[in-house]
């Protein structure tokens, strides 16, 4: 199994607050790593500095092997990278099937730069292929339905839909099921399970409910108060009495 | 209402209509009511260029009167100081001047500063152009250049001569609606799209892995280039060339034309460019007071009408249509 993401050292300060100490974070290829950790450890910042949304104060971020550490965002997602954010960022005022489309014709863009400009309405292979998307993710719909409307939801599968249409390698995603009911986390939860695996991707994401980090994760790291204390196999990570004592809590029964 | 399907037949139907009311105004209307359509012609452009930076990149410029009158003394001095130069040559210096400078201000503002903060940096930077234009003594300094002559277009087998009879008019109609369709095409197609994924989400856009700095830099240089054309068009128009071209009120003008007619809508500086016109062509006589009376009238539109004369149709229209069929109309 060969690394796709490998973070070493980074330290992240804004201002004279220390967020990140020395986080150690790797990703093989085909895993699945969960990042858990109590509120204000520090796991969205940490998942913006690996999606470049930021820079680390210190410490190299290496994708594929290929130093990032100084790249910008929108270069990372060229070389493979989808993320999420925690409250579902898609193009409000366009319609579902448009955000895709977008979100497509991106990725055409991306390799093929002066392709295509003279023609004016989304090409037919683009249009296909966002709709198989939508009809994929179950927003089929939610077509004509501008995203402004759609619920928080619905917006969350939109905006993987428009990660897929990215054909990433790597998908992040920051608490995705935040903010559900237990129904809709469970179909959530499931839907994620069964994209990443008929897309073959590798998965990092940051998740508050246990029943989610262990359904999704084969590896998870305990980060708290900017540090990872634990990181291993989910079993490992249960059993592990400090990880009962700053995050479980009394709850660790019932994970 | 997708963004994904263009339908060109709208446009290119309504642009049709624009060019045919055009091209009878020299048939039934006096010289100075001509004058004046071709200045609408040209605003529609400038308008037009301006809104493609305003609603599709979510840029705010107070740049586009320096923009424009950069392409007017670029043409003006070349075209006076010099004549040899074929027409063609002069119009494309002036769109690179234009875009020259929209690519400074932009690598200079954009990255840093987003929103008011950008718009005041062009305001600043126009400032420092009019300083520039008014101080410098090959553009004539307070008063301008004049004798800014209509040109000869030599096509090799046949020579047009745009200073006889109405021909330079029908070149402005002809130019502007080219300039009109270009601006449509980077609206519309792949490119657009982005763009307003750019301006509605830049983050998103940014991890779709669109550059969303250089997205902005590219809308703004092909807005101020345009613009320099929508000015080099207009210097032979008028015949001279004055600062006031370059003076920061002049740059509300579009801003003026996209908020009458509607920012959401391609066409809408086209029908703020438009009514303008009317409204300042109805008002001339009454001198003092017209300024008066068109600022009045504009404020009411803008503050009763926030989405400018055709998002007032548009929902007019959907109120009519709304009992019978689902909505359905497109924005052209």
């Amino acid at each position: 199994m060969s690394t796709l993401l490998d973070a070493r050292g980074i330290f992240k300060d804004y201002g004279r607050i220390k967020v990140l100490k020395n986080v150690d974070l790797d990703l093989g290829e085909g895993e699945r790593h969960v990042v858990i950790g109590p509120n204000g450890a520090g796991k969205t910042t940490l998942f913006k500095v690996l999606s470049g949304e930021t820079r680390p104060s210190a410490g190299t971020i290496s994708l594929n092997g290929r130093d990032v550490t100084h790249e910008a965002g929108f270069m990372r997602t060229r070389s493979g990278v989808g993320r999420s954010f925690q409250v579902a960022r898609v193009f409000l005022e366009m319609t579902a099937l448009d955000n895709i489309i977008v979100a497509v014709e991106a990725r055409e863009a991306t390799r093929r730069p002066w392709a295509g400009l003279l023609r004016l309405s989304a090409a037919r292979t683009v249009a296909d292929e966002a709709e198989s998307l939508l009809a994929a993710l179950g927003l089929a719909a939610a077509r004509e339905t501008p995203a402004e409307t759609l619920s928080h939801g619905d917006r969350k599968r939109l905006e993987l839909a428009m990660n897929l249409a990215l054909r990433p390698k790597l998908l992040m995603l920051d608490e995705p099921t935040a903010g559900m009911s237990p129904t809709d986390r469970q179909a959530a939860v499931n839907l994620i399970d069964k994209v990443v695996r008929e897309n073959g991707l590798s998965l990092l994401l940051t998740e508050h409910d246990m029943g989610v980090v262990f359904q999704l994760g084969t590896r998870i790291s305990v980060l708290h108060y900017g540090e990872v204390v634990v990181s291993g196999l989910p079993a490992e990570v249960r059993a592990n009495p400090l990880v009962r004592e700053i995050y479980l809590g009394r709850n660790a029964g019932h994970a | 209402m997708t963004i994904a399907r263009v339908r060109p037949a709208i446009f290119f139907s309504l642009l049709a209509l624009l060019v045919a009311g055009a091209l009878i105004v020299p048939h039934v209307a006096n010289r100075g009511v001509v004058f004046l359509s071709g200045v609408v012609a040209i605003n529609v452009v400038f308008g037009i260029a301006f809104n493609l930076a305003f609603a599709k990149a979510g840029i705010l410029s107070f740049g586009n009167a320096m923009f424009f009158a950069v392409g007017a003394y670029c043409a003006g001095y070349l075209i006076t100081q010099q004549n040899h130069l074929p027409f063609v040559v002069i119009l494309l210096a002036a769109a690179g001047c234009g875009g020259l400078l929209a690519l400074v201000t932009g690598l200079l503002a954009l990255r840093r500063a987003s929103g008011v903060y950008f718009a005041v940096i062009t305001l600043a930077v126009g400032a420092l152009v009019h300083v520039l234009i008014m101080k410098l003594n090959f553009l004539g300094r307070n008063d301008g250049l004049v004798g800014v002559n209509r040109p000869i277009i030599d096509l090799g087998l046949v020579e047009l001569d745009l200073a006889r009879g109405d021909a330079y008019y029908y070149f402005i109609i002809a130019s502007c609606a080219l300039l009109v369709t270009l601006m449509w095409v980077l609206w519309s197609n792949r490119f657009g799209r982005s763009l307003q994924g750019v301006k509605s989400d830049p983050m998103r856009a940014s991890f779709l892995g669109i550059d969303i700095d250089r997205k902005r830099l590219i809308a703004l240089v092909l807005s101020g280039s345009i613009t320099a054309l929508a000015g080099a068009i207009y210097a032979p128009w008028a015949q001279i060339v004055t600062p006031e071209l370059a003076h920061w009120s002049f740059s509300t003008m579009p801003l003026l034309f996209t908020l009458l007619g509607g920012s959401a809508f391609f066409l809408g500086p086209a029908v703020g460019a438009i009514l303008f016109g009317l409204l300042d062509y109805a008002t001339r006589s009454l001198i003092g007071i017209s300024d008066l009376l068109v600022g009045g009238l504009l404020l009411a539109v803008v503050l009763s009408v926030p989405g400018g004369v055709l998002g007032l149709l548009g929902s007019l229209l959907a109120r009519v249509r709304a009992p019978s069929s689902p909505r359905r109309e497109g924005r052209a």
